[in-house]
């Protein structure tokens, strides 16, 4: 059976595979990460007016729809490529459902900004890669060993656990 | 920040709109904002109503029960909130497969006789001559390895901690006659003490338990009962003598508690309400004393390294990397 693939799955992929095995396996460390909180607070704080969280399928998750544009709330521009990546594959997601969407935009209340993420044919074939790529993670036993390194990990909720244990 | 409640005086502990109260017998109310508790811990006779359980569940808070003699009743855990059957499914493997087990069992016990043996050799250092018990813990812990059942290793660790409890006269300042540990029920202040500051550990290592995805019952030295949460027993074990043994070393040796901090009656030792409010706020305080983690890189707190112990589990019952008990390396 071929797994379901969703949107936070998708954005992980492009962030950090181990946290992506992580994820999907539930072994979620996000309960009492204080960046999580603040972007909880900042995902039900703002546009309270919008329908929001459509869920499509029961796969993906979409913040809210608004004249046809979808729209994905986050906090910071640190992880825009991964942000990009995730409105990419919602509009991919929907046109698979035969819904025409081509675009979508990124909404940064905290920095009163916006960022448009405009859909093109190569975007398929470039996500279509990636899901083949992801189910070949998730069959993994255990986690991929290629740690980021980043300076993102600091902040990440599955820091501990992804370095707990040394020798990396 | 999250911290522990102990409650101690008679009462009601209620929910009063999206707060904890806390209602004296006297009248007198007092109000626990529910996010700074991270669980609770009764002590005392309070009531308690399926309101507030519920309450605490949403907000995923452990509630746990001691009865007069301040021996652990039980608790009230939330309906688990992480559940992962990978994990749950490795766990389980780990505890059927013997070889699997035995290497978890094994590891275990090794890192806490260390523990032990880090203990001793902190007091042998300041004068008191515990030489010959260092030297007959190594050689015990240097059996370990050879243990081929759980009722070996559970053999070599009962020696262990005999050799190391005839150490405790010698370590702890006041004249206290404690030839050995007996339980049910204690028959002196130390094993009192012993007692009630484990089921202590016990239960903390249990809330953190919660936290993960792990399960509290599927254990591997200790065997998985239906009684107790027994894979808190398993972890505590490497933690007692970090936590609870040195916390009884302090609190003898300051004479912070003493014979007059007990009720004597006629077949037990019970603490009174002053020497367990000063026993359980030490605690705390130990819990919160921080050191910088080798692998994270940051200052973690005691009770926190219980935590990163039990990630350390996952890691190794998903196969990731193998699992090295927690050893007091400062």
């Amino acid at each position: 059976m071929k797994r379901k693939i969703t949107g936070m799955m998708y954005a992980y992929f492009h962030l950090c595979k181990r946290k992506l095995w992580y994820s999907s396996y539930n072994i979620d460390m996000e309960q009492d990460n204080e960046n999580v909180l603040i972007g909880r607070f900042i995902d039900e704080g703002s546009y309270s007016r919008k329908d929001k969280h459509l869920l499509v399928d029961g796969v993906i998750n979409i913040d809210y729809i608004d004249k046809g544009i979808i729209h994905e709330i986050k906090k910071t521009k640190k992880m825009d490529q991964m942000a990009i990546a995730q409105a990419k594959y919602y509009i991919y997601y929907l046109k698979k459902m035969n819904i025409d969407v081509t675009e979508a935009v990124i909404d940064y209340p905290l920095l009163k900004e916006k960022q448009k993420v405009l859909w093109s044919d190569a975007d398929a074939l470039e996500i279509e890669r990636n899901l083949l790529e992801i189910e070949v993670i998730l069959g993994r036993e255990f986690p991929p060993n290629d740690y980021q390194k980043k300076s993102v990990c600091r902040k990440c909720a599955f820091f501990d656990i992804c370095y707990i244990g040394g020798d990396l | 920040m999250k911290q522990a409640y102990y409650i101690f005086s008679n009462g009601i502990l209620k929910r009063n709109d999206n707060t904890l109260q806390l209602v004296y017998e006297d009248g007198q109310k007092k109000d626990i904002p529910i996010e700074r508790v991270d669980e609770l811990y009764i002590l005392g006779e309070t009531s308690v109503n399926t309101k507030l359980l519920d309450f605490l569940a949403k907000n995923n808070i452990c509630i746990h029960f001691y009865n007069y003699y301040e021996y652990y009743v039980g608790s009230f855990t939330p309906r688990e909130s992480l559940v992962s059957g990978k994990v749950l499914i490795c766990q389980v493997q780990h505890n059927q497969d013997h070889g699997k087990r035995m290497a978890l069992a094994k590891a275990v016990i090794q890192a806490a006789s260390y523990n032990i043996y880090r203990n001793i050799r902190y007091y042998n250092k300041r004068g008191k001559d515990l030489e010959s018990h260092m030297a007959r813990i190594e050689n015990l812990r240097d059996s370990i390895n050879y243990c081929e059942n759980i009722e070996e290793l559970m053999g070599v660790e009962g020696n262990i901690r005999k050799i190391y409890y005839d150490t405790w006269e010698t370590i702890i300042n006041q004249q206290i006659d404690f030839r050995k540990r007996v339980k049910h029920p204690p028959d002196n202040m130390i094993n009192s003490l012993i007692s009630f500051i484990n089921s202590l550990v016990y239960t903390k290592v249990l809330s953190e338990i919660y936290k993960t995805q792990l399960n509290p019952t599927v254990s591997f030295l200790h065997e998985p009962s239906t009684k107790r949460f027994s894979l808190s027993l398993d972890i505590a074990e490497v933690f007692k003598p970090l936590i609870a043994d040195r916390l009884i070393f302090t609190l003898l040796n300051k004479n912070m508690i003493n014979e007059k901090s007990f009720d004597v009656d006629q077949y037990y030792l019970r603490l009174k309400p002053q020497a367990l409010k000063l026993i359980t706020n030490e605690l705390d305080q130990k819990l919160k004393t921080t050191i910088k983690h080798r692998d994270l890189g940051r200052d973690v707190s005691y009770q926190y390294l219980i935590r990163l112990e039990l990630y350390k589990l996952i890691k190794h019952i998903i196969g990731e990397k193998p699992y090295q008990g927690f050893k007091i390396w400062w």
